[in-house]
């Protein structure tokens, strides 16, 4: 017989709290029991007493002026409750979402259009009825009647040709904000002085996120209560304010409820019109209005992510030394801006340096109005952009050199004397070593098989990278119950990441207690205080250092309540395992709660036993990193394996490793789609032709390999814990480093992404 | 995502199916469904009534006859049920090497688990994994209606995208393929090779093989592609170069790759079929080399000496 | 528009319901009977969170019509009484292969599917048999190692249960 299976880790429950603590330990997930038999429930799983259905009439063009929206066919359907346009709603609520930063003058996204659609899917009008198949019975009755204009999709058309049609009269050129980072003249002096340069113009393709669960929104309404929303979302908080907003009530009026999230990847961070519409139906039928989006529903709707256009360059010496970068980008921001999407491209550049040395730098970007979705931070946000610009102008210096594309890296390092370092756009790094995670990537890929005996192309190469990470405060509840058990609860919400056990081992760790006593609870914004969200890769930086803030005051509460019992000096005290003592007395934890809760407390302490923090970072946390990919390339159909690819990160302290790992793998794997597979297609009339799962190419098992992760470990010197963020490492360094492999394999200089069979063939044919 | 609404009737023999795709409006046939209903929840058809025979039992079943090299599938069988019989009889595999092969790949476990083949031909689908296979083995496919029977020939039944020769009030019962066959001293082999079209999951370029080998010498060869055209697509103009050709001989590879990259002559300009990730043009320009790997796959299978 | 009285057993309780002829075996599951299990993803029977089996057959019930499984008994991942259900949960909790758990319970009967049905597994094979099932977040790889691990672990229960007698060779 013979021991088959490898024996499971045991869990950190069985664990005696006394040893090593359960930072750094890969705790198995206390979220999974429910997610694994399907029993959690996500939005469109609840079903409240009476609740009908909500879905939308969306536009069938671009770009149109809407001549009239025949709703009587409709009104009469079956099962059909209401059917409301704009002008049903104007009176009553204010009906745009927020636009923060943009010139007043132009509209924000409205609820549903008004007199005229900027992109393919903009809602019309909204359906009500019994159930979803009456619903959209509704939508299929109305009859809307366009006269449709001519729409224009690229965003530097958008901007610079005279003949392009303009969305916003107050958007000049289409162009929504422009900004510039860094310093014009000093690069322009920096590419004077320098012996060499390089340019590339590159696009960053246009994405979608396709969390699994698309957007979803059950919504309920009492006169004495107000409005209980139940949605999909990364941001309980922020949703409450900006639904408030939408909804023209107090935030005091909405409690929003986050329940399991089925991914979000940054566009669940935001705001569509279907949360507000349920909202506005629950109030007017009095009756619970739940909207589902459908997954087409959700491709037009979007957001959407990436899609700039960038021309760039790099001034650089015979030696290597890279001396300036310039860029100019046009960013989408699609048919309307949509909260902060709108002016998301102009902060893009703040990375262009990633891990070198860089003189001078110059970024100038306009965001621009195009008939497409509206677009907003998808898992990277303007990183995965930046990182990409500088890696592939590094690659094309490489060879314009004859210079090894590692070696040209290595010198441009940043060295780690050198930390904290401001870079040319303003970006202050905390800490970094780049050379070991760099070295680790090349000596494992020095040793990867890149043997040609099946007749492909084989390249490899690395890609290095930066990730700005925990932006923003956050809320962090510690609340000890009278009988010792303690309940977390933070402003971030988990829709993947393993909060539940993260931050259980944070608070475990920091009370000297088992973690199965630790409960950890986010989404309902009438418990939680006022936080941010999960995005950006901050929830353990920020969220956990709220938490363990918290969980630290708590304690030293506790230990003045057992100074106090214990009738001795609060400096005699131990605190070990759970238990306090001195002098030979002891009292558990448990005890010191419940006296907490108690009457007959001494005049200077206050009963209770709870803390809540809002935490901030002072200074921004940079993870860094290495990834190395090798490909093999068919060169009769131009078909790309990736047949290897390590990931070397360095996220600071790891709480949870194999959590860690779990989020590389995934933003990887999204970085390896985008480069690949995935591009959101319009066509020149505004038609969104990629919109189902049959059309936009989601990666499959079967399209990637198996994604190797590897560590170093630079505590941040930013905050206590010592982490940085890890969620969007991966999106940011997997397309430079896979469209680097290709090239390496081609021996060209550039493939624009996706690299499709048809982009490759084309490449080797030329 | 919502089918719109329509009546459901069940026919439990292929008469009651017949007489209510006769007596009700609009009804259509309603087999794996993973043709009609996906159409019907993208808004691409909209029926009055689905008329279901995946309970009509004498309409499935696989029947295997080696002495004429018949395999004879019902109209609702489905890939799952094909596979089986593929295993539980191996001569069914040597018997038809590429409809097997394609059917292995097409779509996934769950969509295996209920399409059919006779609903795979008769929705006509250019990049469907099964027609090219399907030509190759000389397919033919049975119809009947209020009229009687009749039986066409795989390359006559499918008449464009997605339109095919079967009537509004008629039903496909049975495929019937042909195994190659050649003197007792042959080899008959066959091979698909297939390009996944990343998003789809269909085929961007896929191309059956059959071959016949007598002595070293291709006694009889058939190709067809799908994915390249707007239906799948015998290759004369590479069978033509390949038929004749002595494999043991050293110049039969090179003969075999020049005959190969005939192959974008077989489609026709305004047929050419492509999208926004793989158009027309790269379909064209690498179908050859498909050819030949489906060729190669075929007689690497064999023992012939190359 | 016709309606029709149809039984379902799913997850061995049999239950009686009224359907559209046009309702989706998976809303019919979800809306009628209350069974989370089963998601929605898409709309193109591409992403396979809705996949349950259906009389021993893996399917998704988004592309069968509720009125056609009339009768049958359907399994979802939330059968807590099949042992083989239970060693694949086990499995992927072990090896973190899920996160946000929305494509899990669709995973969760591939896998049990894959696992009672193919001979040899390898990597491959295993990243083909999930063509169907569609992940955002995982990127695949753990659920890779959790059906190779669990596979182990089923031979390696497979082979204590030798019938008496049999000399298995000394095999792992």
């Amino acid at each position: 017989m013979s021991d088959a299976a490898p024996t499971p880790d045991q869990t950190g429950d069985e664990r005696d709290a006394s040893s090593a603590g359960y930072t750094g330990t890969p705790e198995k997930r206390r979220e999974d029991a429910v997610l694994l038999t399907g029993r959690a429930t996500y939005t469109d799983d609840h079903n409240p007493p009476g609740t009908v259905h909500l879905a939308f009439v969306r536009s069938q063009h671009g770009h149109a002026t809407l001549e009239e929206i025949d709703t009587s066919d409709a009104e009469s359907t079956d099962g059909v409750l209401g059917v409301y346009t704009w002008a049903d709603i104007e009176s009553s609520i204010p009906g745009r979402l927020p636009l923060p930063g943009l010139d007043e003058a132009i509209p924000a996204h409205p609820v549903l259009a008004t007199d005229r659609v900027h992109y393919h899917g903009q809602p019309i009008a909204a359906v009500v009825a019994e159930d979803r198949y009456l619903a959209r019975d509704g939508v299929a009755a109305v009859d809307v009647t366009y006269d449709p204009l001519e729409a224009v999709i690229d965003p530097e058309v958008a901007a610079t040709d005279p003949d392009a049609p303009q969305l916003f009269e107050a958007a000049l050129n289409n162009v929504a904000a422009s900004g510039e980072m860094g310093d014009a003249e000093a690069t322009a002096a920096a590419f004077e002085a320098a012996d060499r340069q390089v340019d590339l113009e590159l696009t960053n393709n246009r994405l979608i996120s396709s969390a699994i669960e698309p957007r979803a929104a059950l919504a309920e309404y009492d006169p004495d209560d107000g409005f209980t929303i139940t949605l999909t979302s990364q941001s309980p908080h922020g949703h409450r304010r900006k639904l408030a907003h939408t909804l023209g009530v107090g935030e005091g009026e909405i409690r929003v409820i986050v329940p399991h999230v089925g991914g979000g990847f940054g566009h669940k961070g935001h705001h569509h019109p279907g949360e507000a519409m349920a909202a506005w139906a629950a109030r007017e039928l009095g009756v619970p209005v739940k909207w589902t989006a459908t997954r087409s529903g959700n491709y037009l709707e979007g957001a959407h992510g990436r899609d700039h256009r960038t021309t760039a360059s790099l001034a650089f010496d015979d030696d290597g030394t890279i001396r300036g970068l310039r860029a100019e980008t046009y960013g989408n921001v699609g048919g309307y801006g949509l909260g902060s999407g709108a002016r998301m491209p102009l902060w893009y550049g703040r990375l262009l340096s990633s891990q070198y040395t860089i003189d001078a730098i110059h970024c100038a970007v306009s965001a621009v109005f195009t008939n497409t979705a509206p677009i907003h931070s998808y898992r990277g946000a303007g990183r995965p952009e930046a990182i990409y610009v500088t890696e592939r102008l590094v690659d094309l210096a490489a060879a314009d050199l004859g210079m090894d594309p590692v070696t040209l890296r290595r010198r441009n390092l940043i060295d780690p004397e050198a930390f904290p370092y401001e870079t040319p756009t303003g970006a202050t790094y905390d800490s970094g070593e780049y050379e070991p995670a760099m070295d680790r990537a090349l000596e494992a890929l020095s040793g990867w098989d890149a043997d040609s005996a099946d007749g492909r192309l084989r390249g490899q190469a690395i890609a290095n990278y930066v990730e700005s990470t925990g932006g923003g405060f956050e809320s962090g509840l510690v609340r000890v119950l009278p009988d010792g058990d303690v309940a977390v609860y933070a402003g971030t919400h988990s829709h993947g990441q393993g909060h539940e056990t993260t931050y259980a081992q944070l608070v475990a760790d920091a009370l000297s207690l088992p973690l199965e006593r630790i409960r950890v609870a986010e989404g309902d914004t009438a418990a939680i205080p006022t936080g941010t969200g999960t995005f950006g890769s901050r929830s353990t930086i920020v969220g956990g250092n709220a938490i363990v803030e918290s969980a630290q005051s708590v304690l030293a509460k506790a230990r003045r309540l057992a100074a106090t019992h214990l009738e001795v000096a609060l400096e005699d005290v131990r605190y070990e395992d759970g238990t306090f003592s001195a002098g030979g007395e002891s009292v558990p934890f448990a005890e010191i709660a419940s006296m907490a809760y108690s009457r007959g407390l001494p005049e200077d302490l206050e009963p209770g036993l709870e803390a809540t923090t809002f935490y901030e970072l002072e200074a921004t946390a940079y993870t860094f990193g290495t990834h190395a990919c090798q490909v093999a390339v068919d060169p009769d159909t131009g078909h790309v394996e990736v047949e290897r690819y390590l990931a070397v990160d360095d996220c600071g302290v790891r709480v949870n490793p194999t959590i860690v790992d779990g989020q590389v793998h995934g933003g990887v794997a999204q970085g390896i789609g985008q480069a690949r597979t995935e591009q959101v297609l319009y066509d020149e009339d505004g038609q969104l032709v990629s919109a189902t799962m049959d059309q936009y190419g989601v990666p499959r098992a079967a399209d990637l390999p198996d994604i190797e992760t590897d560590a170093t470990v630079t505590p941040s010197p930013t905050n206590d814990l010592g982490v940085k963020g890890i969620g969007e490492a991966g999106t940011i360094a997997a397309p430079p480093a896979l469209v680097s492999a290709v090239c390496d394999a081609l021996e060209v200089d550039h493939i624009d992404m996706p690299l499709t069979e048809a982009r490759v063939w084309e490449a080797l044919t030329e | 995502m919502f089918p719109p609404p329509f009546d459901y009737h069940r026919a439990s023999s292929v008469t009651e199916a017949l007489s209510l795709l006769e007596s009700v409006p609009e009804a259509t046939v309603l087999a794996g469904g993973h043709a009609l209903l996906p159409d019907l929840k993208a808004g691409k058809a909209d029926v009055g009534a689905v008329v279901d025979v995946s309970r009509v039992s004498t309409l499935s079943g696989v029947d295997i006859d080696a002495s004429t090299g018949t395999v004879t599938v019902g109209a609702t069988t489905t890939y799952k049920d094909l596979l089986e019989a593929a295993k539980t009889t191996p001569e069914l595999e040597a018997m038809l090497p590429s409809v097997i092969a394609a059917t292995r790949v097409l779509g996934d476990r769950q969509i295996r688990s209920r399409g059919t083949v006779g609903g795979n031909l008769a929705a006509g689908h250019p990049d469907s994994d099964l027609p090219a296979p399907a030509l190759v083995a000389n397919a033919t496919v049975e119809i009947r209606g209020a009229e009687g029977t009749r039986t066409l020939p795989v390359e006559t039944f499918l008449e464009g995208p997605f339109e095919t020769a079967v009537g509004d009030d008629e039903l496909v019962t049975e495929v019937r393929f042909e195994a190659g066959r050649g003197p007792d001293s042959s080899t008959v082999t066959g091979a698909y090779q297939k390009s996944t079209h990343p998003t789809s999951g269909y085929a961007m370029v896929g191309v059956a093989s059959r071959l016949t080998i007598d002595d070293g010498v291709v006694e009889e060869i058939r190709l067809a592609a799908n994915g390249v055209a707007e239906t799948a697509t015998r290759l004369p103009s590479v069978e033509e170069q390949v038929l004749g050709i002595d494999l043991e001989s050293e110049t039969a590879k090179e003969e075999i790759t020049a005959a190969t990259d005939l192959a974008a002559d077989d489609i026709p300009e305004g047929a050419q079929r492509g999208d926004g990730h793989a158009p027309a043009s790269y379909r064209t320009a690498v179908l050859g080399t498909f050819v030949e790997r489906a060729i190669d796959e075929a007689l690497d299978a064999t023992e012939v000496d190359r | 528009m016709s309606e029709h009285h149809i039984s379902l057993t799913v997850d061995g309780e049999t239950e009686s319901l009224r359907v559209a002829g046009r309702t989706l075996l998976v809303h019919a599951l979800r809306d009628h009977l209350g069974i989370t299990a089963p998601k929605v993803g898409c709309e193109t029977s591409k992403c396979g969170a809705c996949t349950v089996s259906l009389e021993g057959d893996l399917v998704k019930s988004c592309t069968v019509l509720a009125v056609q499984a009339d009768g049958c008994s359907i399994q979802t991942a939330a059968d807590t009484d099949d042992p083989l259900l239970e060693r694949v949960r086990d499995g992927l909790h072990d090896a973190h292969g899920l996160q946000c758990g929305y494509c899990t319970p669709g995973m969760v009967m591939s896998t049990a599917d894959l696992l009672q049905e193919a001979d040899t597994l390898d990597e491959d094979v295993i990243r083909d048999a999930l063509k169907g099932n569609i992940c955002r977040c995982t990127g695949y790889t753990n659920i890779v190692s959790a059906i190779e691990q669990t596979a182990v672990a089923l031979e390696g229960s497979e082979s204590t249960a030798t019938p008496t007698g049999q000399d298995d060779g000394g095999d792992d």
